[in-house]
């Protein structure tokens, strides 16, 4: 009894860790193996050249600046996207009436695939069928309309708002969730010892909801780096290559270049990237929880 | 337990012969972008008509090319043979070719019925003098007009970008309108807009040893030629946002003067249930040149190639030959709106009849030209798309955008592809 | 003025779930012009026209398969993501076990590898077992990629729980499963729930997999449906937002529906026991 009860935990395990096995590790290990070789389909060689790709990584302009670019985009949308999230989080819990409905309003930008809303927020920054423009000319704050995607800041100000209004619904439905789960009895409690709502939230609400936030920042931080459809669909990388971001950039090794060797190793360093911030995560997680 | 094996293999015996009964019925699939007319399943059953025991199956995709793109490598690259027949875009036979994947055509179709087809898909389709896919229907890019607003002005249809440019320039400011929209976006139509001028200024994009001339005079001239539209605001700067379809939607609902886009707007701009605002009043001409050059198009346009994972490719050339013979591209032109690729068919009567308008289009396609036929060829794509649209979005001057351009496709490109 | 007060977050919420709502308000009215309309710039449509509704459905494009094939995936990975994530939750959160970090983080990486990396060894994997086509050759992908998410999510709100609770159920004769199905469910239903409509709605949205894996008609899911709207430069915008309104509104309206039953439903399942 004993016994089994110790690999019990072992047993729950294993069907996910089954399915990780198939659908991860069996493709990475692909993918790893693909890296080490120059395996171009375009030019026809196929030969192993160990970490070589790896290295000629270091000296790829392109790589390194689109790096940059995802680091830009994962501060900046996340940023905005807890903090956006957080707020619509609190007033969907501060409702007494119609949460059910707010919520599912709320739903909405994520419910809308990423092709489609990235073709509507195409379109929004139209230069002449635009809303944005049309908005932004009826309150006077612009003389003529500004072509918005063929600018690489207004196209990265475009980019950012399409990505929070999409995702910022996804953090502050998981914040709900974690508000919901907090005991109404300890409100009460602290009701009762006199405090006030600002020292509720700051003694009950915010410690007790770090580990869901902390959970939402991770989830979107992971999905930040590897932003692919948005851009893809409402720029393809432009202007001028100034939104290519590393999933962008591996994409096209991959599958308009047909460099299987250097795509994988592109795709291994994106997944190593990922991996990195998610230690950090889980490391700030775990002292928490000491 | 013995009954239960006595009773089971005479359903084992009646399983395998079943089985072989539906294997003596021969198979292949064909992948290919979906037919908004719905023409595919008619030809599959004429096909099927005249080879009792074949059947076809089809594999309908989106009629986005990068879609198709996606899928086609995935499976092809996994060695899949479970599809005989492909439908791909201009630009990939030579991609495909070099990686393998395709199955040589060069005896499927000799020499008397080759000379039938326009040479421009043709050259698109060979690669290291070998036939790698039939051309199926074309595309080129012409210049649609708005013959009343050129009548009411006395203009005569521009046929050099000068005039072009200079009509654009005057109409637009007179008109509040756009002037000559096109497609400058970074994608790969931008690369076809610019090979358009380029090969309409004398310039070519490499050299015969296929070394690049993005350093040339002619190149030069080309990208000069763009930034003007934008100095004399004879394109708006939009145009660098736009696609097909952007452009499209300006001309055709009577905001822009000039359009450079592929055949299918001709029909949308004659369609008022289409929302046409213009029909009745465009014209449809060649691209302009530069004084004392030939106008030239960009080709697209969609193949049939056969796998070379296909297991039965005999019967898949057979599909081949009789999807571009000449009465189903006749009936593809009459009922599904698709361009021949045989020059016979420009000349039938039924098909002038309905469509008047392929004399022009037929002007256009026989000049037309392929973009380079080089498996490297979505690589070098991708450099131009962005270096190109670096110099238009003026993030960079001409002269050194142009220099960067061909010191990367010197260094990335070349080397590798032809060291064979 | 103590009226004003109580009104005040109302009218707040309701400006800020407009302005929410803007891009998908537009894509609707777009959705019910006609394409004349939408390229001279309308922003209020004439009169209602439906053609782009009935085009979605006519029957060249079987769209309501499609529907129905996407409900299918999606509920199958939504309810297969949650109970597997539930075992290796509850083990995470409540069982004494070695290692807890690294399986964590090993349960975490699935959601690493860019996805179009894995297009490529998932469609050999799977056309080695024969799922190519099948329910099963999206489900199994899916539930992999979302499985991080339901895992760690439920850790996060088992681990919030009262550690009494399995005693409590132990004294009630509860076995192992019972204690999950009646006590910890319930309890962390804001939770789950959240968890299942997230995992449904990345596998409604999913696009590229889809694509690559189910080519047949018959097994094609709503996002590669509406991708097959658009021509080779055709883009028919008011059938593909009308498409568009057409998967996104039902899953509003479902989840409007489903969390009143299922939270109060679970709720009901917790008192009981």
């Amino acid at each position: 009894m004993v016994g089994a009860h110790r690999k019990l935990p072992y047993l729950l395990l294993l069907p996910a860790l089954a399915v990780i096995v198939l659908v991860l590790l069996v493709p990475l290990g692909y993918c790893f193996y693909l890296s080490l070789f120059k395996h171009s389909l375009g030019t026809g060689s196929h030969n192993f050249i160990g970490l070589k790709n790896y290295i000629a990584l270091l000296s790829d302009q392109r790589f390194i600046a689109s790096v940059f670019r995802t680091m830009l985009f994962v501060a900046v949308t996340l940023t905005l996207e807890i903090s956006v999230g957080f707020g619509l989080a609190v007033m969907m819990h501060s409702l007494a009436r119609g949460r059910g409905l707010v919520r599912a309003v709320v739903m909405i930008p994520w419910a809308v695939p990423t092709v489609i809303s990235a073709m509507i927020w195409g379109w929004m920054f139209n230069d002449r069928l635009g809303l944005a423009n049309r908005l932004l000319g009826l309150i006077g704050l612009i003389p003529a309309p500004l072509v918005w995607l063929a600018d690489p800041t207004l196209t990265w100000m475009a980019i950012v708002i399409a990505e929070v209004w999409k995702t910022a619904p996804f953090v502050a439905l998981i914040i709900l969730a974690g508000l919901q789960m907090i005991p109404i009895e300890l409100y009460q409690a602290a009701e009762v010892d006199g405090a006030g709502g600002f020292q509720k939230f700051r003694l009950i609400t915010l410690p007790l909801l770090w580990p869901t936030i902390l959970l939402a920042l991770l989830f979107r931080t992971m999905d930040a780096l590897r932003v692919f459809d948005l851009i893809m669909v409402m720029t393809g990388g432009g202007p001028a290559g100034s939104t290519e971001v590393l999933s962008l950039y591996n994409y096209k090794t991959l599958f308009s270049h047909l460099d299987f060797g250097y795509g994988s190793a592109l795709s291994m360093t994106l997944f190593l990237l990922v991996m990195f911030f998610s230690l950090v995560y889980v490391r700030i997680m775990v002292r928490r929880a000491i | 337990m013995r009954a239960m094996i006595k009773l089971a293999l005479p359903l084992i015996a009646l399983a395998m012969a079943m089985s072989c009964a539906k294997s003596r019925e021969k198979t292949i699939t064909w992948a290919v972008g979906k037919d908004p007319a719905g023409r595919h399943q008619a030809m599959i059953e004429e096909f099927q008509r005249l080879h009792p025991g074949v059947k076809v199956k089809l594999l309908e995709m989106p009629e986005s090319s990068t879609s198709q793109h996606d899928a086609y490598v995935t499976y092809l690259a996994a060695g899949d043979k479970s599809i005989d027949v492909y439908s791909i875009d201009i630009i990939w036979p030579a991609e495909f070719a070099q990686a393998g994947w395709l199955l040589p055509l060069n005896d499927a179709l000799a020499s008397p019925e080759r000379e039938d087809f326009l040479p421009g898909p043709l050259a698109g389709c060979t690669f290291r003098d070998t036939l790698w896919a039939i051309p199926w229907f074309t595309d080129a890019g012409m210049l649609y007009y708005r013959a009343d607003i050129l009548g009411k002005n006395h203009l005569k249809v521009p046929d050099t970008w000068e005039d072009l440019l200079k009509q654009a320039s005057f109409l637009s400011k007179k008109y509040e309108m756009a002037g000559y929209v096109w497609q400058g976006q970074q994608y790969e139509g931008l690369v076809c807009n610019f090979l358009e001028i380029l090969w309409s200024c004398g310039g070519e994009l490499f050299g015969d040893n296929g070394q690049p001339l993005l350093t040339s005079k002619e190149a030069l001239k080309a990208t000069g030629i763009v930034k003007e539209m934008f100095n004399i605001k004879a394109s708006p700067l939009g145009v660098l946002t736009y696609k097909e379809e952007e452009s499209r939607q300006l001309f055709t609902s009577g905001q822009a003067v000039f359009m450079r886009n592929w055949p299918y707007a001709w029909a949308i701009s004659q369609d008022t249930a289409k929302g046409s605002a213009v029909a009745g009043k465009v014209g449809m001409a060649p691209l302009p040149a530069c004084l004392g050059e030939t106008s030239s198009s960009c080709l697209g346009g969609w193949n049939l190639a056969v796998s070379r994972f296909s297991r039965n490719p005999e019967l898949a050339k057979e599909l081949l030959l009789f999807l571009t013979s000449y009465d189903s591209q006749k009936d593809f032109a009459l009922k599904g709106g698709r361009l021949p690729t045989r020059i016979s068919v420009y000349q039938d009567p039924d098909v002038l009849k309905l469509n008047p308008h392929y004399k022009d289009f037929y002007n256009s396609f026989i000049t037309a030209r392929p973009r380079p036929v080089r498996p490297d060829y979505p690589r070098i794509s991708d450099f131009l798309q962005i270096g190109l649209h670096r110099i238009f979005t003026g993030q960079v001057p001409e002269d050194k955008g142009l220099l960067s351009l061909q010191e990367e496709l010197e260094k990335s490109v070349v080397k590798e592809c032809y060291q064979e | 003025m103590k009226k004003i007060a109580a009104i005040a977050p109302y009218v707040f919420a309701i400006l800020l779930l407009l302005l929410i709502a803007l891009p998908f308000i537009w894509q609707v009215l777009t959705s019910l012009m006609s394409s004349g309309e939408i390229a001279s710039g309308s922003s209020w449509p004439k009169g209602l026209y439906f053609k782009n509704y009935l085009e979605v459905f006519s029957g060249r494009y079987s769209f309501l398969r499609y529907i129905a094939n996407s409900f299918i995936v999606s509920g199958a990975t939504a309810v297969l993501s949650i109970t597997i994530g539930c075992l290796a939750a509850y083990a995470l959160a409540r069982m004494r076990l070695r290692h807890k970090n690294i399986f964590m983080l090993a349960i975490l990486s699935a959601a690493m590898l860019p996805q179009i990396a894995a297009i490529s060894p998932l469609f050999l994997i799977l056309r080695r077992v024969g799922l190519l086509n099948t329910y099963w050759g999206l489900i199994i992908p899916y539930t992999g990629f979302n499985l991080p998410l339901a895992v760690w999510m439920l850790y996060n709100f088992f681990r919030q729980l009262p550690p009494e609770l399995e005693e409590a159920a132990a004294l009630d004769g509860a076995g192992f499963g019972r204690t999950i199905w009646h006590v910890f469910l319930p309890l962390a239903a804001p939770g789950v729930f959240t968890a299942a409509i997230l995992v449904f709605i990345f596998c409604w949205n999913e696009f590229l997999l889809a694509l690559t894996l189910n080519t047949q008609e018959s097994m094609r899911t709503v996002t590669v449906g509406i991708a097959m709207f658009p021509g080779l430069y055709e883009m028919p915008w008011g059938i593909i937002f009308a498409a568009a309104t057409v998967i996104t509104l039902p899953l509003v309206v479902l989840v409007l529906v489903l969390q009143r039953r299922i939270v109060s439903g679970l709720m009901a399942g917790a008192i009981k026991s």
